[in-house]
């Protein structure tokens, strides 16, 4: 992969984990889906691009690794329980007269949300300085 | 213009431009945990290969080594990085372009 492809993958993992905790504060207050229960927290797991195989078969070639940017390896549900509320008027309050809403840490997120925002522009400068690279090597041979 | 220099800023290029495929690939993976950032080094092998003549020159691959044990990235450093290749790619480019004038006017007889 050359350098503007990775940086690419890079710019589509953060926008889409940004999507995700903006999902997550839009739902802090969601105390009924259609699942069921409450909303629950979610997370993208990333890691670095191309497969365990890919990997091994490099290594068993001897052949050089090759970076293969990064993807997104899932979204997963966040294990941090129920906030109960005491709101006996609730309609989704139950027999104790308690309402659960999801657990979502505000702090936590609203700290990812800036972290993935310098990523992005980590990444956007990056792709900046790849395209700098490539336009200088057209001036190869120029008058 | 002399083939081992030109040989020589071409081997430089190939691993500039490698290693700003590691620096995004770094940067990328700001996120992953426990990630080990990827390195490229070149320089050391093209000045052992230098005095061995342009062939030796020709043979150095530049290459993408993982870096081993608990190396944290850095992404401020990494933006150096990425600022310092662009510009020493860019100057390669250049110095490139001066010897290919010298050739031309050579071949034009400075007319």
């Amino acid at each position: 992969m050359d350098a503007i492809q990775i940086s690419r993958s890079g710019l589509d993992v953060e926008w889409r984990r940004m999507e995700i905790i903006a999902q997550n504060i839009a739902n802090m207050n969601t105390s009924r889906t259609s699942s069921g229960g409450s909303y629950v927290p979610l997370r993208v797991v990333s890691g670095p691009g191309g497969s365990f195989g890919q990997t091994l078969a490099a290594q068993e070639a001897g052949t050089s690794m090759q970076p293969q940017g990064v993807r997104i390896y899932g979204v997963e549900q966040t294990d941090r329980g129920v906030r109960r509320v005491h709101e006996p008027g609730h309609p989704h309050a139950d027999a104790n007269g308690f309402v659960s809403y999801p657990n979502v840490s505000h702090a936590e997120e609203m700290t990812l949300m800036v972290k993935t925002a310098r990523a992005y522009e980590a990444n956007l400068v990056a792709m900046t300085a790849a395209q700098q690279i490539y336009s200088s090597a057209l001036q190869i041979g120029r008058q | 213009m002399d083939a081992l220099s030109a040989v020589l800023i071409t081997k430089a290029l190939d691993g500039l431009a490698m290693r700003a495929s590691a620096i995004s690939q770094n940067i990328a993976n700001a996120s992953t945990p426990s990630y080990a950032p990827i390195r490229v080094s070149f320089e050391q092998e093209l000045r052992g290969a230098l005095p061995k003549g342009a062939d030796a020159v020709r043979l150095v691959q530049p290459e993408f080594v993982r870096m081993p044990g608990d190396a944290a990235l850095r992404l401020d450093l990494e933006m150096a990085s990425a600022s310092e290749t662009t510009l020493r790619y860019s100057a390669l480019v250049d110095v490139l372009s001066r010897q290919m004038q010298i050739s031309r006017l050579a071949v034009t007889g400075g007319q």
